[in-house]
């Protein structure tokens, strides 16, 4: 009985609030707002007020409460929306989330933060007050925003609401009179009944239920959703019936008067919301805590699973072995749902670039146009919540070192705003991540002749390009001129570089000079279970995630060297026994795993060749971190541990002999 | 626990935060007090500190009470937070009158 328990859920919900309201913002900042838009973010700011007073978290309330009257300010036509003001609002959401997280983390404000929110307090108070603003309202005012918002605000409407609560309601936390009182704040109450009917005896009344309930005849501008939207946080502890009584209109014409009045009693301007309630109650909101013990027990599961399969094998058991396989499937499907649970869209991550280009773009004085692409695309949470740095340096990346100033584009006839695309899609097991930019593009010359300078490769050298591109990711490399406030310090590429391996995933860049620079994030799509295909070298075994197998052949019986013919084409490959220093005698002829991670393809000899498994991958311990062909260890059915091996670092390996034999 | 009812002969005081969370303690408490008072009730609330749906509903509660047991009922010195959560529900009076005695 404490509201505690519904904290994390004021958290959750004042995060979508917020990403809501900077999402109204950054649109208003592109085109011109409509009403729409500015209601929105209004409502927005008003919901997490309310839903903080609720919990009595002044702090919020207070800052909140001046956002809301400067949007109001700005609903009512009163102020105009200027880059400046969108700026500043933005910075307001950035520190309302700020004083959420600290509810969230139960630490006081600190003074910085204080500080900060004062400083924001003042510029918004000199918006509100500031008579200049009206004047300038008045004249450069969009004509459909005037009639929109006149007609939402200037119907007065009496209301009958009708609210009974569940006999638990009191019991769950909530004081239905706190949600009377937050009503008062924007409606009159002109009467109040309280329904005592039906009501047990002194003897029999329980006093921690709720037998109330609360007949109220309002008054009120606010459009119907606003007024049940006050019980939200109780519907579904309570019934609500709300009447419209008569509208009245405060403007001198009738005719136009009775025209919006039904417009606003048809309750056309609510259907938005109403539609993005309806897709919120579908979905339900689970700890990720929770999904994560799933997906581990599931993983016990799969290898408790192959055991039974490989005991039922060895037994030579026919009816165990069908039930066993059967299991075997069901398992995976539930594999499969479970993993799905935990796949996002990465549009969300994406949408947060707007801001990111919103405001560098500013600092720099750079106009920038961000396109995404593949919004829809899916990846396991964890890997969304950990590339959302790497993007967002890349990003940034692109804006102050890849987009040109203006008059340089111009020069070079290109469009004076610069573009940045994002772009996701599949490919073989992984998501692949772009972020492209159509400025000046990486000049090889001068990588080049930095890394001379820095003895990162020797003088006589040539390199490929894709080679050359990589240098970049070289810990202290810069060719920026001048060091900006955003990066051009060297420090960034290599960081970027270490997170994305750690992921185990990979990083590519593709660049023109003078048209622009494509940088290719490739990650794995989940990090904890995989389809794996187990091979053996000696008594050792390993395992390869299936989705980088393309094929196995024989090795051809005469090759010493490191590379065979695979279809006209080289195909380089790596030896794992003498990769793992096996020396273990073998019979068998060995073979060759074709593997693949993007468009490199590469061979792995095997001694022997084991088929698919489902396999949960553990990660290793900190101990072996150097062994760099390796990304993790599984149980198999038997017991037995594997290696899972890391393809793309094995390619690397195989490449790179392939070529330094060439080279010999 | 500290006491939340006391009694001296028709009157009965209440004391702090008559909220849900002392809701159950605070029917039993009254109920044990009003069973005493042979006649009228006087109830006063000048102590109450806080006051919630719950405690709204015990002196709903009450009322009906008293009308069942055919008492007069009379709420005394409302504190400032009582006064306050009445003028929200827009209840005048809590008292109940019972007829030819008013």
């Amino acid at each position: 009985m404490n509201l505690n328990d519904a904290l994390p859920g004021f958290i959750a919900e004042c995060a979508d609030l917020l990403r809501e309201m900077e999402e109204g913002l950054l649109r208003c900042a592109n085109d011109a707002p409509d009403a729409e838009t500015v209601n929105l973010i209004f409502r927005c700011a008003h919901t997490v007020k309310g839903s903080a007073g609720l919990f009595g978290l002044d702090a919020i309330v207070s800052f909140v409460h001046v956002v809301e009257t400067v949007l109001d300010s700005v609903r009512l036509e009163r102020i105009t929306v200027t880059d400046e003001l969108i700026t500043l609002l933005l910075a307001c959401k950035d520190h309302i989330q700020l004083l959420v997280n600290q509810v969230d983390q139960g630490v006081s404000a600190d003074p910085s933060a204080i500080a900060g929110g004062e400083d924001l307090l003042q510029k918004l108070r000199h918006w509100v007050t500031d008579p200049h603003a009206t004047v300038a309202a008045e004249h450069t005012g969009s004509p459909a925003l005037a009639t929109n918002i006149a007609s939402a605000s200037t119907v007065i409407a009496d209301w009958l609401l009708a609210i009974r609560f569940s006999l638990g309601v009191l019991k769950a936390g909530m004081d239905p009179l706190s949600f009377l009182r937050y009503l008062r704040s924007f409606c009159e109450l002109r009467e109040v009944r309280v329904l005592q009917d039906g009501w047990p005896s002194w003897d029999e009344l329980d006093p921690e239920q709720c037998y109330l309930g609360f007949e109220i005849e309002l008054r009120s501008d606010a459009e119907r959703g606003r007024i049940t939207g006050a019980f939200d946080f109780i519907k579904d502890d309570c019934q609500i019936q709300l009447t419209q009584l008569n509208a009245r209109v405060a403007v001198p014409d009738p005719a136009e008067g009775a025209k919006r009045t039904a417009a606003a009693a048809s309750g056309t301007r609510e259907n938005p919301k109403a539609a993005a309630s309806s897709v919120a109650s579908r979905s339900v909101r689970v700890d990720s805590e929770k999904l994560d013990t799933l997906i581990t027990r599931i993983g016990e599961l799969i290898i408790a699973a192959a055991g039974i399969n490989s005991l039922a094998h060895t037994r030579g058991d026919g009816a165990l072995e069908e039930q066993a396989s059967t299991l075997t499937s069901l398992v995976e499907q539930v594999r499969e749902g479970a993993l799905q649970l935990r796949m996002v869209r990465i549009g969300g991550t994406f949408e947060r670039f707007q801001r990111v280009v919103h405001d560098v773009s500013r600092e720099l004085g750079k106009e920038i146009n961000l396109e995404l692409q593949g919004k829809d695309t899916e990846l396991d949470k964890t890997v969304v919540e950990q590339i959302g740095d790497p993007l967002t340096h890349l990003v940034r990346n692109a804006i102050d070192h890849g987009i040109e100033s203006a008059e340089v584009r111009a020069r070079c006839g290109k469009p004076a705003a610069g573009t940045i695309r994002l772009n996701a899609f599949h490919d073989s097991g992984n998501i692949v991540i772009q972020v492209s930019d159509d400025g000046g593009g990486l000049r090889k010359d001068r990588i080049l002749a930095k890394a001379r300078e820095r003895g990162l490769i020797q003088e006589d050298r040539t390199l490929a390009d894709t080679e050359i591109f990589q240098l970049i990711f070289e810990p202290g490399f810069s060719t920026a001129e001048q060091v900006t406030n955003l990066s051009g310090r060297g420090v960034g590429m290599d960081v970027v570089k270490r997170n994305i391996t750690a992921l185990r995933g990979s990083v590519a860049i593709e660049s023109t000079e003078g048209q622009g620079t494509t940088v290719t994030v490739r990650l794995p799509l989940t990090l904890a279970i995989i389809n794996g295909f187990q091979i053996a070298v000696g008594s050792s075994n390993f395992v390869l995630p299936l989705d980088a197998v393309e094929e196995c052949l024989e090795l051809p019986a005469q090759s010493s060297h490191d590379f065979t013919e695979l279809r006209g084409k080289a195909l380089p490959f790596v030896r794992l026994r003498e990769l793992v220093g096996n020396a273990e005698p073998t019979s068998r002829r060995p073979s060759i795993v074709v593997v693949r991670n993007g468009a490199e393809r590469a061979g792995i000899v095997v001694d022997t060749l084991l088929g698919e498994l489902q396999t949960v991958i553990k990660p290793l311990a900190r101990m072996f971190n150097k062994v760099d062909y390796v990304s993790g260890s599984t149980i198999l059915g038997n017991g037995e541990v594997a290696l899972v091996l890391d393809v793309p670092a094995l390619l690397g390996q195989a490449v790179s002999r392939g070529w330094s034999r060439k080279a010999l | 626990m500290t006491n939340r009812v006391s009694t001296s002969g028709t009157d009965i005081t209440l004391y702090g935060e008559m909220t849900i969370y002392h809701a159950a303690a605070l029917k039993e408490a009254i109920g044990a007090a009003v069973a005493q008072i042979h006649g009228n009730w006087h109830v006063h609330l000048s102590e109450v500190t806080e006051l919630d749906t719950a405690g709204v509903q015990l002196l709903l509660g009450l009322r009906e009470y008293a009308r069942q047991r055919a008492c007069e009922l009379r709420f005394v010195q409302p504190s400032a937070m009582v006064r306050e959560v009445l003028e929200l529900l827009q209840i005048p009076s809590l008292d109940q009158a019972v007829e030819g005695q008013s």
